[in-house]
């Protein structure tokens, strides 16, 4: 049940509501959860209110704790305003409980009203409670904050309860249940209990059925059980002191209803002896004078002076009967008739056997009428006379209505036998009698008991039913009476068994002092209530710890793993670093070392743990390395050691390894380390002694070059001095030469041609790489273009036909790349068989490179010869056939090679030759 | 047959090479040319300044209307000369052709930066060599406006 109504509590709208709370809120729950909620709201309210009245002090309607209104508060909040009805129906059935009254229409319809005005005034304060709270607290709240919790309460509760404790006893007071002058002190109760209701209810409910759950759950042992338990205790107390003020009261009505009943029983027992005294008189004396008897009774009375009449009743026998009137006329009064009682008058007696008249009465003014009256001649007083004769005893009559009638209520007669002394005491005298008018007897007791609000009711048990109530003051009803507190007392009047009952009038219990324990209760609930507040604010302070703890311990445990997790990774970036580290203690001893340093030095990390680290080092070292250490040990920062020193690693094999080792030294709180990392530069060492020696090879190669190149530059002047003098002599001085002089002349001309040719391909071949121009993008069908052109005379001679196929373009030297071609085409013009030469340049790609063909239909080339024809000078034919250097392909092959690539040659002789060289294609060439 | 402009006296050429025999080969091919030529020669940069300021043995040298300078000479090489010449106010009017063998670009860059007049490439065999000393005389003498021509 609890959780089906969780699911309806709406308590995941965190907005506070400013509305009225009588609007319903529109809410996705279906109406059919609604009417349960509300029912069960309802039965909650009914059931609690009932209990509540349990401990109600009367006049019933207050109460010192109205849970009820704590229960509608936290309804409402949990379920909404729209549960209103709940509220109303349960409180309307509590009050018609209490005021119902169906004696009159009138008084059913005012009960009616007065309950549903009650009910009214309990819905609103509960929907005004429950918008305080949603609009200054916000709900749900856990309730976690201080303030949070002191405002709940100050507006649910002291403000909110303001509502039905101004309400409700208007009702009463239009009602007129209520008097004006209590009505503030009613008000007061209805709001302490309707405010201690809340204080102490409004929690348990919150907490059993509040969001979230986890949170009011934790408050179960904390707040609830202790609340509930605190409640109970007060409630058990109020209970005990309420059952002892009980007791108390209970004792104290006791005690003044025994003191009256005490005075009353007193009276009648002296009354009775004033009786026996009178019968004394009598029997001692058997006769006595009017006067005597007037006299006796007047100092009786004068001593007692609340019963009604002293009689002496002679017994007159018929036939005496004349003779008694005409004495008694005499003696007693001139008007004496023994008479009895007819329709209200009283006539001359009938005819009897005896007669009982009433013949001495004191005192005498009151009672006249009773002189001469026959007491045989009524029924009751004729049985009690009857008695007293069967018995001998005093007897009582039962109640009777006097003949003397002034006032309102019984009187008894009680009467005494008188026997007559001479005879064997059988003759009966007469009686001796008393009148008690029982007002008039027990007035004093009464008045007093009266005056203390105590009812009193004299019973005459042994009358019949319908005669026994003898008295009865205001406020004493028979029978069933709702006061627990009544008291009994027999007390014996003659031969009769009377009962005195007491019980305790509205007055009487109004005038009694409630409110000790009703303060003493309610200022327990109030504490009560306030423990409430302090668990409600100390468990919300604990949770909202618990949350700070728990968020902290969370964000603790995160950061420890995130530690974890950095220390992972650091011992890892450690174990796996390339370099091998090794941690070192103050004593130079090793403290770690890392996966590297194992496999460097060719030990495992076990042998090297603890021991010092010189045994790392060749012998030669240690001693000096020992004293460095501890200069190091004093340093700051970090140096790098064996930088351009000879420093070697002694591997655990022997063998030793130039190493570079960088020092740092950190300090921890365990002491000062020094963390070293040690790398292996052999392979460094080899890479730069080869770099070493390649530079110097390209140093020398760079001489060379421009050893070639100055060489051949500066052999040009002398050369061009031979020649021109040479061919200035062949000139001028032809015709003064003989012929044999001119041949050598010729000779020595073409010499110097010869060897200008050889010297300026020379240069060219020295060229390649020292006047070598950055590379660029080129289209090599242009180059190719370029040669052509520059071979246009020997294409035109030679009728020769250049074709090319698809060229790319590609990243070169273009002057180079120009003379390449130029070299191979000319060559291919050059070295032309019979037909026309015809020669074709293509391109085909392979992989990373562009291989380049040039196809001739030449002489071609015997296959022995492919390598060889690509040496400087070196020449295949003779010069005067085919003229040359034969440096053209050599310097073919320089360029290719600066260029990344290969040359070959595809030739048969008399087939023509092919000419194959590769030149990387562009785009992967640039890094 | 065009003009000298010289006019009724010879061109007076200074040659500044220090090798002996392009400087004859120089002579011959001048003497070849239909001008009348008056060739002076040097051999080092230190003698054309000074032949060219008239110091030392050089005080009755005449002015030169035309300089052909050799680029490779010890001591003080032709941009050297160059550069005194192009610093010097009296002789910067003075046409300089740069006569050489070499062909190098930065060599041509430098001789034009330091505002030679011309750049001439000694060709390898005498009878181009020959052709450009006529080349040089015609252009300079007939058709250039020189300097130091006489006012008329």
């Amino acid at each position: 049940m609890l959780v089906f109504l969780y699911s309806f509590c709406d308590a995941d709208y965190a907005l506070p509501q400013s509305k009225l709370p009588m609007n319903n809120t529109p809410e996705m729950p279906s109406w059919a959860a609604t009417a349960v909620v509300t029912t069960v709201l309802a039965a909650a309210y009914f059931i609690a209110g009932k209990l509540a009245l349990l401990l109600a002090i009367p006049p019933g309607y207050a109460t010192a704790v109205w849970p009820s209104s704590g229960i509608a508060l936290a309804g409402l909040l949990l379920y909404g305003y729209r549960c209103w009805p709940g509220v109303w129906v349960g409180s309307f059935l509590v009050n018609l409980g209490i005021a119902f009254d169906a004696s009159s229409a009138q008084a059913l319809a005012s009960s009616l009203a007065v309950a549903g005005g009650i009910a009214g005034g309990a819905a609103l304060q509960a929907g005004a409670s429950a918008w305080l709270v949603k609009r200054w607290v916000g709900f749900p709240s856990p309730l976690t904050r201080a303030d949070d919790v002191l405002r709940f309460f100050a507006l649910g509760a002291l403000a909110g309860c303001l509502v039905n404790a101004t309400i409700g006893p208007l009702v009463l007071l239009v009602a007129g249940t209520l008097p004006a002058a209590n009505w503030l002190n009613t008000a007061f109760t209805w709001w302490v209990g309707d405010v201690i209701g809340i204080l102490t209810f409004a929690p348990l409910v919150l907490i059993a059925l509040g969001k979230p759950r986890a949170l009011w759950r934790k408050r179960i042992a904390g707040v609830a059980l202790p609340l509930v338990a605190v409640f109970a205790v007060m409630t058990v107390w109020f209970g005990y002191t309420s059952a002892l003020e009980d007791g108390a009261q209970r004792s104290r009505f006791e005690e003044r209803a025994r003191t009256i009943a005490d005075a009353v029983e007193g009276q009648s027992e002296r009354h009775l002896e004033v009786l026996n005294s009178f019968v004394m008189l009598f029997e001692i004396h058997q006769q006595i004078s009017r006067a005597d008897f007037a006299a006796f009774a007047e100092q009786a009375l004068a001593r007692h002076s609340n019963i009604r009449a002293r009689e002496w009743i002679p017994r007159v026998q018929d036939s005496k009967r004349a003779a008694f009137e005409r004495e008694a006329r005499r003696h007693v009064d001139p008007g004496y008739h023994i008479r009895e009682g007819q329709a209200g008058g009283l006539v001359a007696a009938a005819t009897r056997t005896e007669y009982f008249p009433v013949y001495y009465v004191a005192p005498t003014t009151d009672n006249l009428s009773a002189l001469g009256f026959d007491l045989g001649s009524e029924a009751v007083r004729a049985a009690a006379l009857q008695r007293a004769r069967t018995s001998r005893q005093t007897a009582a009559s039962s109640r009777l209505v006097l003949v003397q009638e002034r006032h309102q209520g019984y009187g008894v007669l009680v009467v005494a036998p008188v026997w007559g002394s001479r005879a064997p005491a059988s003759e009966l005298l007469g009686y001796a009698a008393a009148v008690f008018q029982i007002d008039d007897l027990f007035a004093a007791a009464i008045k007093l008991a009266a005056t203390e609000g105590i009812a009193v009711r004299l019973i005459d048990e042994s009358a019949s039913a319908d005669d026994q109530l003898l008295l009865g003051t205001a406020g004493a009803q028979a029978g069933t009476d709702a006061s627990p507190m009544r008291w009994s007392h027999h007390i014996a009047m003659a031969d009769r068994t009377w009962r005195i009952e007491f019980a305790p009038t509205p007055q009487y219990l109004s005038a009694q002092d409630t409110t000790r324990p009703w303060t003493a209760f309610t200022l327990g609930l109030l504490f009560t209530g306030l423990l409430g507040i302090g668990l409600l604010v100390q468990s919300g302070h604990v949770a909202a710890t618990e949350e700070a703890v728990a968020e902290r311990t969370a964000a603790l445990a995160d950061a420890n793993a995130r530690l974890a997790e950095r220390e992972r990774f650091l011992r890892l970036v450690f174990e796996a670093s390339p370099s091998a580290m090794i941690m070192v203690d103050g004593n130079g001893r090793i403290v770690m070392a890392n996966a590297q340093t194992e496999i460097l030095f060719g030990y495992t990390g076990s042998e090297l743990v603890g021991q010092p680290i010189e045994m790392l080092m060749p012998e030669r070292y240690r001693s000096k390395h020992v004293i460095l250490r501890d200069k190091f040990g004093g340093a700051q920062s970090a140096r790098t050691t064996g930088v351009g020193q000879d420093l070697y690693g002694l591997r655990k094999d022997g063998s030793e390894f130039p190493v570079e080792i960088g020092l740092n030294p950190v300090r921890t709180d365990k002491g000062r380390f020094v963390v070293s990392a040690i790398v292996d530069i052999s392979e460094r060492k080899q890479a730069k002694a080869l770099r070493q020696a390649v530079e110097a090879l390209e140093r020398s190669n760079l001489d060379l070059q421009r050893f070639a190149y100055i060489a051949s530059h500066d052999l040009q002047t002398p050369m061009r001095n031979i020649a021109s003098f040479a061919g200035l002599l062949r000139d001028t001085y032809a015709d003064k030469l003989d012929p044999q002089a001119n041949d050598w002349i010729r000779r020595i001309v073409e010499s110097i041609k010869q060897l200008q040719i050889l010297i300026r391909d020379l240069l060219d071949y020295s060229r390649v790489d020292s006047q070598a121009h950055p590379f660029e993008l080129l289209p090599m069908r242009s180059l190719v273009e370029d040669a052509k052109r520059l071979l246009e005379s020997a294409i035109r001679n030679s009728a020769a036909e250049v074709s090319c196929g698809e060229l790319p373009a590609l990243m070169g030297d273009r002057s180079q790349l120009v003379q390449l071609m130029l070299n191979l085409i000319g060559n291919a013009i050059k070295y032309r068989g019979g037909a026309p030469p015809r020669i074709h340049v293509s391109a085909e790609r392979q992989g990373g490179e562009w291989r380049f063909a040039v196809r001739d239909n030449g002489i071609g080339i015997a296959p022995k010869y492919h390598e060889k024809i690509f040496d400087i000078f070196q020449r295949l034919h003779d010069q005067r056939v085919y003229p040359g250097t034969g440096i053209g392909l050599a310097l073919c092959r320089r360029v290719v090679h600066r260029h990344g690539g290969n040359i070959r040659v595809e030739s048969e002789v008399g087939q023509g030759s092919t000419f194959y060289f590769t030149i990387p294609a562009s785009t992967e060439t640039e890094l | 047959m065009s003009i000298q402009r010289t006019g009724n006296r010879p061109a007076q050429i200074l040659l500044v090479e220090d090798n002996d025999n392009d400087a004859e080969l120089t002579r011959i091919s001048f003497s070849k040319v239909k001008f009348a030529v008056n060739l002076s020669h040097v051999e080092n940069g230190e003698e054309c300044m000074a032949f060219l300021r008239k110091q030392g043995k050089y005080t009755d040298a005449p002015d030169p209307d035309l300089i052909l300078l050799d680029l490779n000479m010890p001591r003080m090489g032709g941009q050297e000369v160059l550069r005194e010449i192009a610093a010097d106010p009296n002789l910067r009017r003075l046409p300089v052709i740069i006569l050489t063998t070499s062909d190098a670009h930065k060599d041509v860059l430098d001789a034009y930066n330091l505002r030679c007049s011309s750049y001439i490439v000694k060709p390898i065999d005498f009878e181009n060599f020959s052709k450009v000393i006529k080349g040089i005389a015609e252009y300079w003498f007939t058709l250039v406006v020189l300097p130091t021509e006489p006012r008329v």
